[in-house]
């Protein structure tokens, strides 16, 4: 055994991304908000009201080339770690008060694919359980070579 | 290619009776396209079939069309496994609904069987019933389609118009049952009850299998979000009071029918 899968060394090929369109020129930043840890973020803030929430485990705009592109845009985000923050039952809390007070649309949970990571979906799963209100819970689970492994309701 | 995948599905069948056959082949039995007049490339799409049978279809297709083209199999990249397929929250309500409306449905053959057998027709029996498909069917369940759903689809496509022709006949057979149980005449209550059942035992299925996984797949995740709320707000405005009488009037004709 190797320890703990969720920090065990591993090093990639590098790759040729094979794409030669949109790799010139500068893209925008998607991000829309500041702060986005989730200890700063207050769920009263204006841009959350009535969004798409986008709660990342630390390392995902990491490990997703595209992670603007393709998940941050038109979103709200709040970035956490489930293995490393302390305090997190302040994380059910807030984002019990998204759902019901700031009323959020939708809330995507994005995690790295390793074991410890599924703890901020469980962070997520209960909070929306405190709401009173219901709202959809998609899962995004990223590998570490940065693919979308699977993108699924809850 | 193109100018074939744009005609309608019954106009293809027309000039090639084989395409019926070679679509079937793939199980795309036009189920929810009994007018047929579907666009060949509608129908394909929603059946999202995986990429090396859909290419292996269109090539079979085009090959029997057009003999004297040199026709090409698409080339279809290795991909990764297909996730199974998971409704999003909104549409899983939808199905949910279905259950209970699929049982009542399949209820409708005992229900008719008293009516054959018994001297007296059992008004409140048929009453109960058409409340239930009125209520919860109808203005619970179709109204969040017609109202919500489909203003996220494209209205001029013919599978929703196809969807939304089911419910306006099955609304006529309800009143023409309605009517019946007025004038005592039993045929058009058994005639009329049956087609209803046939009716919606083949929409459901329509919908399950075929139309809500497609319309599923073109949500963006704000979208589910949206129609999530107006499903909620849609089903605080009829009251929690009218889907518990039905469900309750269901679990009456299971314990009345188990027991036979
Ligand atoms: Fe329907
Ligand atoms: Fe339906």
């Amino acid at each position: 055994m190797q320890g703990c899968p969720g920090s065990r060394m591993q090093s990639f090929e590098k790759r040729d991304s094979g794409t030669t369109e949109d790799i010139t020129g500068k893209r925008p930043s998607e991000l829309r908000q500041w702060p986005i840890q989730m200890h700063l973020v207050s769920p009263q803030a204006p841009y959350f009201e009535k969004s798409d929430v986008l709660l990342a485990a630390d390392c995902v705009p990491f490990a997703l080339a595209d992670f603007h592109r393709d998940h941050l845009k038109g979103n709200t985000l709040a970035i956490a770690c489930p293995k490393l923050d302390s305090g997190q039952e302040i994380y059910i809390e807030k984002i019990r008060a998204l759902v019901d007070e700031a009323r959020i649309n939708t809330l995507t949970a994005m995690i790295m694919q390793v074991p410890c990571c599924s703890g901020l979906l469980a962070i997520a799963k209960q909070g929306l359980e405190r709401a009173e209100r219901k709202i959809p819970l998609k899962v995004v689970v990223v590998s570490l070579q940065g693919e979308v492994l699977s993108e699924q309701w809850a | 290619m193109q100018n074939f995948m744009n005609m309608s599905v019954k106009e293809v069948i027309e000039k090639n009776p084989r395409i019926g056959e070679i679509l079937e082949e793939y199980h795309i039995g036009c189920v929810p396209c009994t007018v047929a007049t579907c666009l060949l490339r509608d129908v394909v799409t929603i059946h999202n079939l995986p990429g090396k049978d859909e290419a292996m279809l269109m090539y079979r297709m085009e090959k029997e069309l057009y003999p004297e083209r040199n026709v090409q199999l698409r080339e279809v990249a290795e991909g990764k496994e297909k996730e199974e397929f998971k409704f999003s929250p909104p549409m899983q309500e939808l199905v949910d609904e279905h259950v209970h409306i699929k049982q009542l449905v399949a209820y409708i053959s005992e229900v008719l069987e008293l009516v054959a057998q018994d001297e007296d027709i059992d008004r409140d029996l048929l009453f109960n019933v058409i409340r239930f498909i009125r209520e919860y069917a109808d203005r619970y369940h179709h109204a969040k389609e017609e109202d919500i759903l489909f203003e996220y689809t494209d209205r001029s496509l013919e599978i929703i118009n196809v969807i939304m022709e089911d419910h306006v006949t099955a609304r006529g057979h309800i009143q023409a049952v309605v009517d019946a149980i007025d004038t005592g005449n039993r045929e058009e209550i058994i005639s009329h009850l049956t087609a209803y059942q046939a009716l919606l035992t083949e929409h459901i299925t329509k919908e399950d299998e075929i139309l809500f996984p497609w319309i599923d797949r073109g949500l963006t995740t704000s979208q589910v979000g949206e129609i999530y709320r107006k499903f909620s707000e849609a089903d605080a405005e009829l009251g929690s009071d009218l889907p518990r009488r039905n469900l309750e009037f269901l679990r009456t004709l299971n314990e009345k029918f188990a027991s036979q």
